[in-house]
């Protein structure tokens, strides 16, 4: 929710650091509540969605199998 | 996690003026955040002290938002404590007692809970909430209005349309 509130939640953005941006999690907590049920809009929320469960996941994946890794090698039970 | 070295010995004296450092570094950043958050609850108390009544904590806002009271937001955020603890603490509950007490550490379903534990954390929660949101409205508003409402004035809604 800060996210939404400190980012600025500005729909168009430019490459500049000092200006508003807008994150994907912040998009669909912004139009949730006003898209028609099962229509267009509804279902490219859903897609946002999905990229940041599919894009979080293979970065945790990635994170464990390195922690995984490291403790093999430094011999701590896992 | 500290690896003994060999020349840890050698190290000593430097590490320890390391030490000194970081310890000075980290109680100043500690002093720094505790100032800032006592500016702030100062400032809050300051101002909103004579402004803070019964009405206000009981009252549904009225005019537009410009008066009355959150007593809606209040409630909400209570209702949605109580109805996500009763559906949650179960299922974490048991989680946590078998990972910790009988599961296998080692094997592959083990470490497949675990990357799902992670995950859920590290997703965001908006995520979770619209696939709850989507579930609920594909297979639970027909029996019943009331969930689906819940979930969507919990993920996202920031309008403030008093108790529905």
């Amino acid at each position: 929710m800060i996210v939404l509130m400190a980012s600025g939640n500005a729909a168009i953005t430019s490459a500049s650091f000092v200006e508003s941006v807008r994150t994907l999690s912040a998009t669909i907590a912004a139009e949730l509540a006003e898209v028609v049920f099962g229509g267009a809009h509804y279902t490219v929320l859903f897609f946002l969605g999905t990229v940041l469960f599919v894009t979080t996941f293979v970065i945790n994946f990635l994170g464990d199998y390195a922690i995984g890794r490291m403790k093999k090698r430094l011999g701590v039970a896992a | 996690m500290s690896i003994p070295t060999a020349n840890s010995f050698v190290r000593r004296r430097r590490s320890r003026l390391g030490d000194i450092a970081l310890v000075v570094a980290t109680g100043a950043a500690t002093v720094l955040v505790l100032a800032v958050l006592a500016i702030i609850v100062i400032d809050v108390v300051r101002g909103g002290s004579q402004r803070l009544s019964w009405t206000f904590l009981s009252m549904a806002p009225s005019e537009g938002m410009t008066a009355g009271g959150v007593f809606p937001a209040i409630f909400g955020t209570v209702a949605m404590v109580i109805l996500m603890t009763v559906a949650v603490v179960p299922a974490g509950v048991a989680t946590a007692v078998y990972l910790h007490e009988y599961a296998d550490a080692g094997s592959r379903l083990t470490r497949a809970i675990r990357i799902a534990v992670n995950n859920l954390a590290g997703v965001p929660s908006i995520v979770f909430g619209l696939f709850g949101l989507g579930f609920f409205v594909r297979f639970v508003a027909r029996a019943s209005t009331a969930p689906s409402s819940a979930v969507k004035r919990c993920s996202g809604s920031r309008r403030w349309s008093g108790p529905r």
